[in-house]
């Protein structure tokens, strides 16, 4: 236990003031009575009530000394630092993924674990020693093992949502590690659960710290796609409970340019399309909502899309889905031909390429799209058609906006080389490399080999992969949300500002000016945001099975409990000095 | 309503209830182990010449051919010796312990008259300072009221030198009627009563102040009799052990009284003497 004002203890001279009163001679008033015989005898009444009131009054006495004793407690504002199992020395694990940015109440359950955490440190003991890591989509050291309060506070305050989803498994062997080179020491999760099962569990030592409520409404902007004069705002509920609200959407000087209601059963999904916008550098995108408990994925942005025309070849046998997704760029002349009629003339005559379950012996000179390339080929690594039991995307500037957890895929080739854009059991399922110059964008499935072309990221897709073809709209640089300002002779500026941000500090929702050398360009940075329900659970699922957290009482500051427990003295006093007899 | 608003219908048909042997003229009501004139049959003796010969058994004659007198129980009256406590311990309190013990008086005096029993009253504190003779008949009651309504309660109180001091004027085999809170001495004057050859009844009168103090606090008690003084810091506990104290006093009157055949009991003042003399009525009066 400690005390956070100790000074108050000097309060505690009023105990030695009461014992004085008390043993004062108090000042009596006459009163007459019959006779003082019967008041003579109290002396000598039976021994055994004697002592009971001798008890009593010795009671009285005790009570007002421990109801003084338990105020001047109060007034030093004792934290109960509450050590179960693991402990004074913990590896502490920060989610810090999106589901803590709900509030609950007046504070987010981030700002909640911060403060208990904050309550923990400042109630430790000197020896105590302390880690803190953040646990977003990667694992990170916020503070090694420290004793010093103040270093520690001081990192806690750099910790702030970060990601989309918590990686715990990888948090958690990270804190394995650290705990192990600390003796006895333990390790303590701060999350709302918002994760999948766990890998494994710390053998001992560990707590699971929970946060939030089960019930949560939340709306939130999934993506904004502009194309061309319109533009497309995917809403999601990702919550417990149906949520309604208005999407606003304001061009780059903040006009607003689009207004409609929209209202959600949890885990729907809404695409609103608007069209014939005005012209604007970027847009926002904003759900606005009274009772949405998930302020930080209300707003995303997008700059407008620039595609330069051009003329795209399809070779292919045919494919329904690859042809419509192409139609709907009007920028894009799109020719479809049979590889048995492709010749290499053709190469010269179209801008960009898209072959389907086709690959020339010699590639054209252009940007190209594949899917399905034939395996093996003499132009990149394949591998045989394999099953793919889960998908998952990577991050790449490609993959902007598409979301792939809804996508599945039956049978794919392994690409070898490249940047990976999403990535399987065996290896990449797809990369971007580059050709002679030329950027070559390889999947290694056919379209119709999953449900891709039935899923909104299969449009984003092929828009994000054209612009980039075209040299257009696809930044230089990804910056993230969170991300900080990197340094070098680039800038970066917030809207509006002509002093770049310093290097290294961090980078929230907006649109920011990027500079490197003459060139010039607008990035949008938009919060992470995630589909997974952000609804907390007190249970941690293991392959040993379930394991329930607790709401967590380290640094449990003492002060109304003891001042209820002096009301009640109080009331127990005021009870045995009237009808304690 | 009467004297001291009392309800003395209720009382019209009770005497004060007897234990025998005791002495008296031949008028009253009470009968006695003596022959007499009244119409409760005794016994028979052989005729003796100057014998009333309307007491001769002419039934018996018949049967036996032998003269025989009836005798017949006398019937007497009683001598009841009212004793009051005087002290001024009997006249403090809001519930005015004097007057409700001079109306108990009253009413065990009227109980008498009505019985035919002859009515002696003393009131004092240390001695017989007031002293009515016996007096009887309803005539007597004005006399009775008249007295009672002229006591003082004022002094310093000794209950036993009180009853000490009425040795002169007691006969044996009478009632005597104590009434005092018995805050003083008491002991040695029952004890007098008792050689006195007296049937003794007490009356301990006991106020609700007394049983029950409402004061709190940090208090001087001064003594109404003597002025003697005794701090005390009242509250629940001392309350507690001044009721346990009083509760005792009283086993103690009690015990005494009983181990020597003394009829004892307790009045409460804030009951009206009418109601309590009802309420011990089996104990302590019969029917007329």
């Amino acid at each position: 236990m400690k005390l956070l004002t100790p000074l108050a203890l000097l309060a505690g001279l009023v105990i030695p003031a009461i014992i004085i009163l008390y043993m004062l001679k108090k000042r009596t008033r006459p009163q007459t009575v019959s006779s003082i015989i019967l008041w003579q005898r109290l002396e000598r009444v039976n021994r055994p009530a004697l002592r009971l009131s001798k008890l009593l009054r010795s009671l009285l006495l005790i009570l007002q000394l421990l109801t003084a004793l338990l105020l001047v407690l109060a007034l030093a504002r004792p934290v109960l630092n509450l050590v179960t199992g693991s402990g004074t020395t913990s590896v502490i694990i920060i989610d810090t993924s999106i589901s803590m940015g709900v509030r609950e109440g007046r504070e987010t359950r981030l700002e909640q674990a911060l403060e208990r955490i904050r309550a923990q440190i400042r109630g430790k003991a000197p020896g105590d020693r302390f880690a803190l890591i953040a646990m977003g989509e990667e694992a990170a050291v916020v503070s090694g093992f420290s004793s010093d309060s103040a270093a520690l506070l001081a990192a806690l305050a750099q910790v702030d949502i970060s990601s989309a989803r918590a990686n715990p498994n990888a948090a958690l062997a990270l804190a394995v590690n650290m705990a192990a080179a600390e003796a006895g020491a333990g390790v303590l999760l701060y999350s709302a659960g918002c994760f999948g099962p766990l890998a494994r569990l710390p053998e001992e030592g560990f707590e699971f710290i929970t946060l939030g409520s089960q019930e949560v409404e939340n709306l939130l902007i999934e993506n904004v796609v502009p194309d061309g004069d319109r533009l497309y705002v995917t809403v999601f509920n990702n919550g417990t409970v149906a949520a309604s609200g208005r999407v606003e959407i304001r061009d780059s000087k903040g006009e607003l340019a689009g207004r409609r209601e929209v209202q959600l059963e949890p885990q729907g999904r809404q695409v609103l399309v608007w069209r014939n916008l005005p012209e604007s550098p970027w847009v926002s995108a904003a759900v606005v909502s009274k009772s949405d408990q998930l302020d930080l994925d209300n707003l995303c942005y997008s700059l407008g899309a620039k595609t330069a025309p051009g003329k795209l070849l399809l070779i292919s046998e045919g494919n329904l889905f690859l042809e419509r997704g192409l139609l709907l760029y009007p920028d894009i002349s799109v020719s479809r031909v049979s590889p048995a009629a492709y010749t290499p003339a053709m190469a010269e005559m179209y801008d960009l390429f898209v072959l389907d379950g086709f690959l020339p012996p010699e590639l054209p000179g252009a940007p190209i799209l594949v899917f399905d390339p034939p395996h093996p080929n003499s132009h990149f690594g394949t591998g045989e058609a394999v099953k793919i039991e889960s998908l998952r995307p990577l991050s790449h500037p490609l993959m902007s906006h598409v979301d792939f957890s809804e996508v599945s895929i039956g049978f794919g080739k392994v690409i070898t080389g490249g940047s990976g854009l999403l990535e399987f059991e065996q290896g990449l399922l797809a990369a971007a490399m580059e050709r002679r110059g030329q950027p070559l964008v390889v999947f290694g499935f056919a379209v119709q080999a999953g449900d891709l072309p039935l899923r909104p990221a299969f449009p984003i897709l092929l828009r994000n992969i054209l612009d980039s073809f075209a040299g257009s709209s696809q930044p230089s640089i990804l910056l993230r949300f969170c991300q900080k300002v990197p340094g070098g002779d680039a800038a970066v500026y917030a809207l509006g500002s002509s002093e770049p941000l310093e290097p290294g500090q961090k980078l929230g929702a907006g649109v920011y000016t990027y500079v490197s050398g003459e060139a010039e360009e607008l990035i949008a940075v938009n919060p992470p945001v995630t589909t997974d329900s952000v609804a907390a659970s007190d249970k941690l699922e293991t392959p040993g099975g379930q394991v329930r957290g607790h709401a967590g009482t380290r640094g449990m500051p003492l002060l109304w409990p003891l001042i209820l427990s002096a009301l009640i003295l109080t009331g127990i006093e005021w009870w045995v000095d009237n009808y304690g007899s | 309503m009467a004297p001291f608003d009392l309800d003395l219908a209720r009382l019209d048909r009770l005497m004060l209830r007897h234990k025998g042997g005791l002495a008296g003229t031949s008028s009253g009501k009470r009968l006695s182990n003596k022959f007499g004139a009244s119409l409760e049959f005794a016994d028979y003796r052989p005729y003796l010449p100057g014998d009333d010969i309307r007491r001769i058994d002419w039934a018996m004659y018949g049967r036996s051919r032998k003269l025989f007198t009836r005798l017949n129980r006398s019937e007497l009256d009683a001598t009841v010796n009212i004793v009051i406590d005087g002290s001024a311990s009997m006249d403090w309190g809001d519930w005015d312990k004097g007057r409700r013990s001079l109306a108990l008086a009253f009413a065990l005096g009227y109980i008498s008259i009505r019985s035919y029993d002859r009515v002696t009253l003393a009131v004092g504190a240390k001695d017989v300072g007031n002293f009515l003779p016996p007096v009887h008949g309803r005539a007597a009651l004005p006399r009775i009221i008249d007295f009672l309504e002229r006591q003082e309660f004022g002094h310093a109180g000794n209950l036993s030198a009180l009853l000490l001091s009425l040795k002169n004027l007691l006969r044996p085999n009478q009632f005597t009627v104590v009434i005092s809170d018995f805050l003083s001495d008491w002991r040695q004057g029952l004890e007098s009563l008792l050689f006195a050859r007296q049937q003794v009844l007490v009356f301990h009168v006991v106020s609700p102040d007394e049983v029950e103090p409402q004061w709190r606090g940090a208090l001087t008690l001064v003594d109404s009799e003597t002025g003697g003084k005794k701090d005390v810091d009242l509250d629940q506990f001392t309350l507690a052990a001044y009721q346990q104290a009083g509760e005792e006093h009283r086993r103690e009157i009690r015990d005494f009284c009983r181990s020597r055949g003394i009829s004892c009991f307790e009045y409460n003042v804030g009951a009206d003497p009418v109601d309590f003399l009802a309420s011990i009525a089996p104990a302590l009066l019969r029917s007329v």
